[in-house]
Formats: C-alpha cells, structure tokens, sequence
C-alpha cells in the first residue's frame, strides 16, 4: 500500500478530473444531463475533500469556489451554456497544472497558479452575480415549497437530535496506511462545529496485550453543520474502504431521506445498513425490525422492507428507494468483485520473472534432448507448456482496455473543431479493445497527431460541406480492432480525402521524389510519411509544420508496428495502424550466419527455400526466380561484413514487411524460439539491422534482426546501384 | 525516532518522552512504559519535548492511563508540547 497521501492525492486526483472533463464533455452534448452534471459536482467535491485531507489549502479553496458553482448548476440556479462550459474546462486545465505542480513540488500553490486561479474565479464569478438574483429568486419559491410539503408530509418518522450524528470506526491497520483519525475529524471542524465528541475505546485491549500500530478507537460525534450528508462522508473520501462510518442527519422529512439514501457512499449492501446509514433508519431501530423478522418462521418470515412498512410505519417510498440503491450496489460489487488494482511496476517485475523463466525453461528442454533422457524429456516439455500457458496469462494482465486512452481524445477534438470554426463529432468504437499498456501509453502522442491532421487539413469547413452537400458536421471515428494476432487502430474522417496529385507534385517540389508518374496511388499517398513532407496551404499551430507524419510513422515502427492509408478523394481517409500484441517476448525464427544465431520475428517469415550454392556462386544478382515472381535478397554474411569463404549457404528466408518481400540468405536455420526481447542499451543504440537481443536456451546470446530496417536498407542499396 | 528516558526516584517514576512519538516510533515507548507498570510506583510523564505526536501515540497513553487507573498508582502528566496538546484538542479531552 502507498503510504504516501500526497503521491495518492495526484494519483486519485489525475483520475478524478479525467472523471470531471468526461462528464463535461457529456454534459457539452447534453445539457439537461443532469446525471453528467451531478458526476462532475461529485468528483470535484471528493477533490476539495481530499485536498483538504492532506493539508492542500490553496487548492481545497479553489475547489470549493468551483464546487458551489457547479452547486448552482445543479440546482438550477445558472443556466449552462456553450462559452460556461468552456470556463469549466479552462477550470479543470487549471486543476490538472495545480496536480502537476504539487507533484513537482509537494506544494499545491506559487504566485503563477494564483494569479491564474484568481483569473478563473473572476470569471466564474461573472456568473455569479446573475447567481445571486436567481437565488432570491429560488429563495422565496423554497419558502413556498417548505408550506406545500407540510401539508403533503404524512410520513410520521423523524429522528430526535438537531445535530448530525457520526460514528466512526477503523479498521485495526488504520494507523499503517498512514492515515490518522485526527486528521480528519480536524478537518470536519473545518465545515462545522463539533458540539460534543466521545471516544470509543470498548475494544482497546488492556495494555499488555495492546499491538500499538493496530487501532482500537472509534469516535461518536454530535456535528453541527449546514453541510449535507455527502460533504461529511466526502472528509472521509480517502478512507472510506478502512473505516466504518455512519452519519445520521438532524430531523429531516422523508423526502431528504430519500435523497439521502440516493446518495449514499456505496459500501452497504444490506437494506437495514443502507437506511441507517442514510439517517433514515436508527441502529435501535434497525435491531428492533431485525429481531422482529428472525421470530417469524422461515416459511412466513416476511423481507425486511414489508416488516419497516407493516410495523413501524415506515415510509413504502423511503424502503423503496433503499430497495433500489441495494440492487445497484449489488451489480457494482459483482462487478468490482472481477477486477484488482495492481501497481505497473509490480506487474512488469512480473513479467520479467516469466521471461526468465521462459529462458530457463527452453534451457531445460534443450538439455534434456542432448541427454536423450526420454522421462526428463517429458517432464520439461510440461514445464515448457506450463511456462508458455504462464508467459500467455502474464501478458494478458498487462492489456488494458484502450477506451479509456481513447476518451481523452474527445476533449482534443472538441477544442479543435471550436479553434477552427468546424463541428466535428467523434466516435469511438471498439474501446473494449485491449491493447499493452506500454503501447497505450507511446501510441498516445502519434494519435494526437493524426486527429489534429483529420482535423485541420482532412475535415472541410461547415461551408465547404455544405456545398459539397456532405452533413455539416463532420466525423472523426477512432476504432480498434483485434485482427490475426495483431492489434488495429483506425483513424477516419469523412473529410476531403487525400489528392494523390497534390501530394505527388508537393513531393517533387519538396525534392522527395523526382517523379510520381510511375508510382501507385498507394505509394503516392505513403509519401506523406515523408521527412520534411507538408501540404498545408498555411502552418498552424495545429499541424502542417510537416515535421509530423515521418515521427509518426517512426513511433509506430519503433513499437514494431506498421501505418497504412486508405483514402477516397471527397469522402474519407483512413490512417490504419497496426500493433503486435505485445512488446516483450515474440515468437522467433531462429538462424545462424557464421557461428552466431539471430532471431527473426515469425510473424514476418514467409518462408524458407533452399539456397543453390552453385547457382549463385558466380552470380552478381541478388535476386532469385521465385514462382516466376523476383524475390531481392540479401546474403547475410556480407551485410554484416562477415564474410567466410568457405562457409556453405544453406537457406532463404524469405520475409515479409508491408508490400516488400526479401530473401535473407543463412548459414543455418535452426527453428521457431520465443524470444524475451532484451535491450540493446544505449552503447548500441546506433547499431542497425538489430531491435534487440534475446538469450537463447544453451545461455547463448542471440541478436534479433529489425526485419523492417533490413529491407529499408536494401532499398536504399537498390536505389544506389540504379 | 522516540527517546524515552526513565528516571527512578524515591518518589517514583519519571519518564520523558521526547521527539518523534508516532505509530513508526511507538513500540519502543510500550516497552518502556510496561517497564514503568511493572515497577507500581508513581509516575510523572513528561511530554513537553514530544516534536510529532499522532494517534497512535494518543491511543497508547490513553490504554497506559488506564491501566495506571485499573492498578491504582498515581500518575501526573506534567507538561505536553503543541504537537501533543493539539491531539488532545481535536479529540477533546484529557488524560
């Protein structure tokens, strides 16, 4: 367990304004959405609470301003618009540098932030002056309410005390979490006055057995408040999964308690606990219903809910309402009950034991057959199984699902298309996709680049559309896909399409090329990927600096993936990228060159041919006939300027990348190996042909071929000789 | 780190408590204070040069008066610091 606050607090609070943008965003669409709405009130007010916990003053503030704000909102006080929720985003922005401050420095404020946050109140406040008119307003219509609802009220139960009740309780590793009971209960002070509190201390055990780090207090508390329920059990937000808390409101109608129960922290899931803890329903009370229900028999024993509304009278719309909120908190426990939170790095240290591991055990098996012991044969080729089936499971606990990576786009697109004056509507498909989590994190920067592209050169103005008679919105899909062991990511817009002539001429000029006459459509539209290429009529900030797509498409390799177009000039383009499943072992093609073995990745084997030796001897080609098809290739040795005369070829290889098939001519081919891809390091970072290295069963080590640079270089050797 | 320091007279006990006493620290204090039980003499605490002082820490002079009262033997808490008296505050009460 982190037993930093602090270092949870950013955790907790970069998730918590993710949460708050997405609401907003959704809210952006919809503004009568009003569960948005009370999502984003909530979020900010578990980070004013959270902030205040761990002594961020400036920022606990600042949320607070921003809180009762979106208070207003709630209540209708103010009314949404376009240019507000702008401000909110702006406001979010802000409390993201704040986070980012705080972690470089442990401090949530410096005169730059509130300078800056002093700007946003000031704008916020603009909407509060019409606030406060409205809440007159809203006043002399609650006093109106409050006579309407006397009348109506015929719900007799009410509770005695006109403080809010707190009970609170820890679990016994309390202290150990770095947390202490203080620290909170200082901070409710912070909301209101505490008129009277009792420690608990029925569990402390005499001194001699006392374990002093475990905690034995618990605390009764008469709270004088004009909080609500939620702002209490939100000073415990931190600390909600180690204590018990129970808050019983001052008298209340059944309304509020229905509101109350509504709003309940959702770590109750018995109908009795969830109406005592919404203050609807007294501990004396809840044993009362509970004692009368185990009388009855078995076969007559009525549920919970009918005795409170049969016996006591209790509110069929208060039970009603828990009844609801227990079944909701039922399907969240199920749910949450499937996954569990693991720190990366624990699980990447995981990962790299299985690689180990697979080492290990190839080397077991690899021993066994020399020894020709068949039952440690057997024995090892289990443990090989057994690893593999570990090395697959392992690998899937790092694939996270990529919605989450693709949510954040929105909030791109929507300050985009408002930047550019167009409208523009982004999809997402596929969400669920799961993908590594370092591919999640590296793919992020080439994503943002390719929909500010869509964005800036590939949508058309509203005008534009509308005189091609397109929808004047346009579309940004952003899909993911499994396909054939790899992972797919989509990027299309219904915009303009690529103009393979305007990228051919751009290209000539530029002197990327010195004719495309002769080229395919798709080796026109691949020139875009080119180092310095950019066809935008003006540079933006946005994109068409042209020093983009070629770092794009550089990115996507490095993580040994590929980047196709497809596009329909007028109607669409699609930037296709396809990933491999994972980054750290592949399956291999083991092959020797001289006496050291390389590993080509298998996925880009085709397959192999017998090398005539005798054929080529004399030969200055490096092509063969294949199936009446030339096939380039390449003889190893002599690419790595290793050349033994007398050493026989054996075989070709023949790989495989994107449209270009080459022959790799070898000494030896030894088979298919999994390969636990080890880094080259930083002393060989300028070394080409290579990816990495791997460690072969035997404790040999064996270089993995970069099958994409290889046939980059034959190009450009081809090229050359022409 | 928590230094106690136990100084025997004929009138009693006196223990010092000084620095961090919090939950990192506190077991070496429980050590020191069953020492001080098994002695049944008077005790005085003093609790003025206690720099950090949490919960924990709270929680075990609370359990170490009591058992004081439970043996009947005398005890007064002479002096406390901030950092002790703000506990005691929050949780309003005494020891």
């Amino acid at each position: 367990m982190d037993m930093d606050p602090k270092k949870t607090f950013v955790t907790e609070g970069i998730e918590l304004l993710e949460a708050a943008e997405d609401s907003l965003l959704n809210l952006e669409n919809d503004f009568s959405d009003k569960d948005s709405l009370n999502n984003l009130f909530r979020v900010i007010h578990t980070l004013k609470g959270s902030a205040g916990i761990v002594g961020f003053e400036y920022m606990e503030n600042f949320t607070h301003h921003f809180e009762n704000f979106l208070d207003k909102l709630r209540n209708d006080e103010i009314t949404l618009t376009s240019d507000m929720v702008s401000l909110l985003l702006k406001t979010i922005d802000y409390l993201r540098e704040i986070i980012s401050h705080i972690e470089e420095t442990g401090n949530d404020s410096d005169q730059s932030i509130v300078s800056q946050g002093n700007a946003i109140l000031e704008e916020l406040s603009n909407f509060y002056d019409v606030e406060i008119k409205k809440t007159q307003k809203d006043d002399e219509k609650s006093d109106n309410k409050l006579d309407w609802e006397n009348e109506e009220d015929n719900d007799s139960f009410r509770v005695s005390s006109n403080y809010w009740h707190i009970s609170l309780r820890f679990k016994e590793d309390f202290f150990l979490t770095g947390m202490d009971p203080s620290s909170f209960i200082n901070y409710l002070k912070k909301l209101g006055e505490i008129k009277y509190i009792q420690i608990i201390a029925d569990n402390l055990p005499d001194f001699k057995n006392l374990d002093s780090q475990k905690c034995y207090l618990g605390f009764e508390i008469e709270f004088d408040t004009e909080f609500d329920r939620h702002t209490i059990i939100d000073v415990f937000e931190f600390v909600l999964d180690d204590c018990y808390i129970s808050v019983i409101p001052p008298k209340s109608k059944i309304d509020e308690y229905i509101k109350l129960i509504n709003e309940l922290p959702e770590d109750k899931e018995r109908i009795g606990e969830i109406l005592v803890a919404g203050g609807a329903l007294t501990e004396k009370e809840l044993e009362i219903a509970l004692n009368r229900q185990q009388a009855e028999s078995e076969e007559k024993r009525r549920k919970f809910g009918e005795i409170l509304v049969e016996d006591s009278q209790f509110s069929p719309k208060v039970v009603d309402v828990a009844l609801q909120k227990q079944k909701k908190i039922r399907q969240k426990k199920a749910k949450e009950a499937r996954t569990l939170r693991v720190d990366a790095e624990k699980l990447d240290h995981v990962i790299n034991i299985v690689g180990e591991l697979v080492t290990t055990t190839s080397g077991i098996l690899q021993r066994a057959k020399v020894l020709n012991d068949s039952q440690l044969e057997e024995f090892s080729s289990n443990l090989h199984r057994l690893v593999n089936d570990l090395r697959d499971k392992s690998m899937e606990l790092r694939m996270v699902p990529i919605g989450e990576s693709f949510n954040r786009f929105r909030r791109l697109v929507r300050d985009l298309s408002k930047e550019f004056g167009k409208e523009i509507e982004l999809e997402i498909r596929g969400g669920e996709t799961e993908l590594d989590k370092t591919f999640i994190e590296k793919i992020n920067d080439p994503l943002i680049h390719l929909i500010r592209n869509s964005i800036d050169h590939g949508i058309e103005s509203r005008e534009e559309r509308i005189q091609k008679g397109k929808d004047p919105k346009g579309k940004i899909i952003l899909n993911a896909y499994n396909d054939a062991g790899s992972i797919v990511i989509e990027i299309t817009d219904d915009g303009k399409g690529l103009d393979k002539d305007v990228i051919g001429q751009k290209a000539v000029e530029k002197g990327i090329i010195s004719s495309y006459q002769h080229m395919t459509d798709s080796e026109i539209y691949n020139l875009i990927f080119e180092p310095g290429f950019s066809t935008a009529e003006k540079i933006t900030n946005i994109s068409g600096r042209g020093v983009g797509m070629d770092v794009v498409r550089r990115n996507i390799e490095d993580l040994r993936g590929t980047i196709s177009i497809d596009t329909e000039p007028g109607k669409y383009t699609t930037i296709k990228i396809r990933l491999p499943l994972t980054l750290a072992i592949i399956d291999g093609f083991l092959v020797g060159v001289n006496e050291q073995k390389y590993v080509i990745p298998l996925d880009m084997v085709v397959e192999c041919i017998e090398f005539d030796e005798k054929k080529h001897k004399s030969d200055t080609r490096s092509y063969i006939n294949l199936r009446g098809k030339i096939l380039p290739f390449i003889r190893m040795d002599e690419l790595f300027e290793e050349r033994v005369s007398n050493k026989q070829y054996a075989n070709i290889v023949i790989v495989n990348y994107g449209a270009q098939s080459i022959g790799l001519v070898v000494h030896e081919i030894y088979g298919e190996v999994q390969a636990v891809i080890k880094s080259l390091g930083t002393m060989y970072r300028d070394v080409e042909f290579f990816s990495g290295a791997t460690i072969l069963g035997d404790g040999s080590v064996a270089l993995i071929l970069d099958v994409q640079k290889l046939v980059k270089i034959y190009e450009e050797i081809e090229e050359n000789r022409l | 780190m928590a230094k106690v320091k136990l100084t025997y007279n004929d009138d009693g006990i006196t223990v010092d408590i000084s620095e961090d006493f919090t939950v990192m620290t506190i077991n070496e204090v429980k050590k020191a204070l069953e020492e001080v039980l098994a002695a049944s003499k008077p005790v005085e605490i003093l609790l003025k040069e206690v720099e950090e002082f949490d919960s924990a820490a709270f929680q075990l002079l609370y359990a170490f008066v009591n058992e004081l009262q439970k043996r009947h033997i005398e005890y007064k808490i002479l002096e406390m610091s901030n950092s002790v008296k703000n506990i005691l505050t929050i949780y309003d009460t005494e020891l």
